[in-house]
């Protein structure tokens, strides 16, 4: 009998911690409005302290009618993941970033975000570059969508460790490039950082690159079918001999890692990262990243089509929850507004070394390296959308495990290149 | 016949030796099996970023980084989000164990129709991948209006962790001889009092690896913990491990510490509890 009393008396103290759990996170009425914003430029990203300075400059100024609340997300696909839960079963976050274009289609066509349509109809639009938003209208013809980070993708090597090798330049063609690949190997360092787990990022960019070099600026026109694919693929599959050990199963986070540590000669990525060049916490014996390394365009694929190809991304969209109190939306537009206003947009490229889909004037303090990555996109033959944003999205997922089949030679480049399409084919 | 037995004692002892060599180099390889990678990241713990990657994964650091320890308290709130998991995890943990002894003993000791259907389907909740459950499981969440609350928490671990549980317990009460029942209802002792006086206490150490489990499950679960919680104060330790991390960038040497930090308890609990969760184990793995 007393030990059924403890029992019940546990059960009723469990209870009545639930229940006080439960009310522990109401909110208490206030006339306030609340922005909930789950957002990934937080913690270690590059565009982080300028975020966080705009939100709290933006709530000071609105203090008691709006508050921005952030919420952190560092883990992209964990975000991806919460976003896609949360736009499914229609609790869509008051304002959030996509950063892949293949899934807009299906966001916007569950009609729970927000149409743009009117608010853009002032000089808001104006700011965007020509062009940008149209190609990311669906069925519905909303403007759910507000492209917002862009990016430029070249090539970053280490200018010390190609002159440990004696290369003062970057070699001009892929077969010589492929050449100093193997002379850095046998100097103890990895030529190139590759991955294959998570989306397969890295290598997802140099093979972008590759089938650019080789196929062209119509080679996703033509589909997997075209023969650039198969020798991208052979030469990606060479690439994993001159990479990292254990790079089949590493991350992107892996990839940058060792190019920090100085022990990758050539790296590849987009413009968002140039943040990180300029960190004391990457600096080495003294110099920062930034005093080792340079930037140039993809080398020629001698008898490609492709000469001078510049590989972008369309890398974040801005979107936000459909409202049912006006005064809310209002609130919501008014901080995206404030958030993509020129001026600030200019500080968060020095900042940080993104760029953006808004037109602006380039800050003074622009750094080096963004100068560079600059003139690489300016001198650029022609550019295409990496490899990811230019086929479908059965074939992106698909990627990864091509990948680590083409890196342990379970498949050739053939094989690899079969996986794709089967995944196409599937879908 | 002496130098015989002399010989045969001798034999015998060398295949005495070379089976205690043998054991024992198998114990030394799965102790370094285990050991190895606590000890790497222990070290790495201390490490700058630069050693992490450039240098010999189990070369000492230059110079000791405490600091790392203090960015992952300090930075990432690692104190607040312990305390959270501790909550969230010791909580359902009881209303787990609690729900499923009752659920095991009903299945093992009353006999009625579909009772093994019924335990196959408690079974088949454990093959369930809990990313598959993402979509119904936050619907249930938000419908229930328990979206971004301990409560919310707190029901969902408790739920997912009963297949495991049930299936733990059941195992150790099945082994329970049914004359010890018996005799305690001749006594006069009913279903309920059964379970309380005799059931529990005999399978105390199926319960505590049951609650062991599911205590680790809250504990190292980051998908719903991310998913059903927007507010920094209800954020649990496997969220602000990831602080330390995104797509591009990894402070590895603060993501260890951290690492560090959020299996200190999981060790302590084990090392207080080790007794009852190896019989508790070994019980069920003798079972008939």
């Amino acid at each position: 009998m007393k030990n059924m009393k403890k029992l019940l008396a546990l059960v009723l103290a469990l209870l009545m911690v639930v229940s006080m759990a439960a009310c522990g996170a109401k909110k208490e009425e206030s006339k306030e409005i609340v922005i909930n914003f789950p957002c990934i430029w937080v913690g270690t990203d590059a565009k982080a302290p300028y975020m966080a300075k705009l939100v709290e400059e933006f709530n000071a100024a609105n203090a008691g009618s709006i508050k921005v609340v952030i919420e952190e997300q560092t883990d992209y696909q964990a975000y991806r993941d919460k976003i896609r839960t949360l736009i499914t079963t229609g609790n869509a976050p008051d304002i959030f970033s996509v950063d892949n274009p293949q899934e807009l289609a299906n966001f916007s066509a569950t009609g729970k975000l927000m149409d743009f349509t009117s608010a853009l109809e002032g000089d808001w639009k104006a700011t965007f570059n020509d062009g940008c938003i149209d190609p990311y209208i669906y069925e519905n013809g909303q403007i759910n969508f507000l492209p917002f980070e862009s990016a430029v993708i070249p090539l970053v090597y280490n200018t010390e460790l190609l002159a440990e090798v004696g290369y003062n330049e970057f070699p001009a063609t892929y077969s010589e490039m492929m050449e100093m690949f193997a002379k850095l190997k046998e100097a103890g360092y990895n030529a190139c950082g590759q991955m294959a787990a998570e989306n397969a990022w890295s290598s997802m960019l140099w093979y972008s690159q590759l089938v650019a070099s080789i196929g062209g600026p119509d080679v996703y026109k033509n589909g997997l079918e075209d023969p650039a694919f198969v020798q991208a693929a052979e030469v990606l599959r060479e690439m994993y001999n001159y990479t990292f050990d254990g790079a089949v199963s590493a991350a992107a986070a892996d990839v940058n890692g060792h190019f920090i540590a100085r022990d990758t000669a050539v790296y590849i990525n987009g413009c968002w990262w140039i943040g990180n060049f300029y960190k004391e916490e990457n600096a080495v014996d003294g110099k920062l990243l930034a005093d080792v390394v340079d930037v140039t365009g993809a080398p020629t694929w001698e008898g490609g089509k492709g000469e001078g190809a510049v590989v972008t991304q369309a890398q974040a969209f801005l979107c936000a929850a459909k409202q049912d109190d006006p005064a809310k939306e209002a609130a919501i537009i008014k901080f995206l507004q404030y958030i993509t206003e020129p001026t600030r947009i200019s500080e968060w490229e020095a900042s940080s070394g993104s760029m953006f889909f808004i037109e602006h004037e380039p800050a003074a303090d622009l750094k080096e390296i963004s100068k560079k990555f600059a003139a690489v996109s300016n001198e650029a033959n022609f550019t295409v959308y990496t490899f990811a944003q230019s086929v479908p999205l059965a074939v992106t997922n698909e990627l990864p495990a091509a990948v680590s089949a083409l890196a342990n030679d379970v498949v050739d480049a053939q094989g690899f290149v079969d996986m794709l399409i089967a995944a196409r084919d599937n879908a | 016949m002496a130098s015989m037995t002399k010989r045969l004692d001798k034999s015998g002892q060398i295949k005495d030796t070379i089976l205690g060599i043998g054991k024992w180099i198998l114990i030394v390889f799965f102790a370094a099996y285990t050991l190895l990678p606590l000890i790497w990241l222990t070290i790495s713990s201390f490490k700058t970023n630069f050693e992490v990657l450039a240098k010999s994964p189990f070369a000492l650091p230059e110079v000791w980084q405490f600091k790392n320890y203090h960015n992952a308290l300090t930075v990432a709130g690692l104190g607040r989000m312990m305390l959270n998991s501790v909550f969230v995890g010791v909580t359902s943990t009881v209303i787990n164990v609690l729900v499923a002894s009752l659920a095991a003993y009903t299945i093992s000791r009353f006999k009625f129709k579909g009772k093994e259907k019924l335990f196959l389907l408690f079974t088949v909740g454990i093959l369930v991948p809990l990313n598959a459950l993402m979509v119904p499981y936050f619907l249930i969440i938000s419908k229930m209006g328990l979206y971004n609350t301990y409560a919310g928490m707190i029901i969902l671990y408790t739920a997912i962790g009963i297949p495991m549980s049930t299936v733990i317990i059941r195992g150790l009460m099945d082994s329970i001889p049914m004359e010890i029942e018996e005799a305690a209802y001749i006594d006069g002792c009913g279903s309920f009092g059964r379970f309380i006086h005799v059931i529990l206490p005999l399978a105390r150490t199926g319960i505590v690896t049951a609650a062991t489990f599911q205590f680790l499950t809250c504990w190292n679960e980051f998908v719903f913990a991310n998913l059903i919680v927007s507010s920094d104060k209800l954020r649990t330790i496997q969220v602000g491990i990831r602080y330390f991390t995104n797509q591009f960038s990894t402070d590895y040497v603060s993501m260890y510490a951290a690492i560090v930090i959020s299996i200190v308890p999981s060790i302590l609990g084990y090392v207080i509890f080790q007794e009852q969760i190896i019989s508790g184990m070994t019980s069920g793995a003798v079972k008939g």
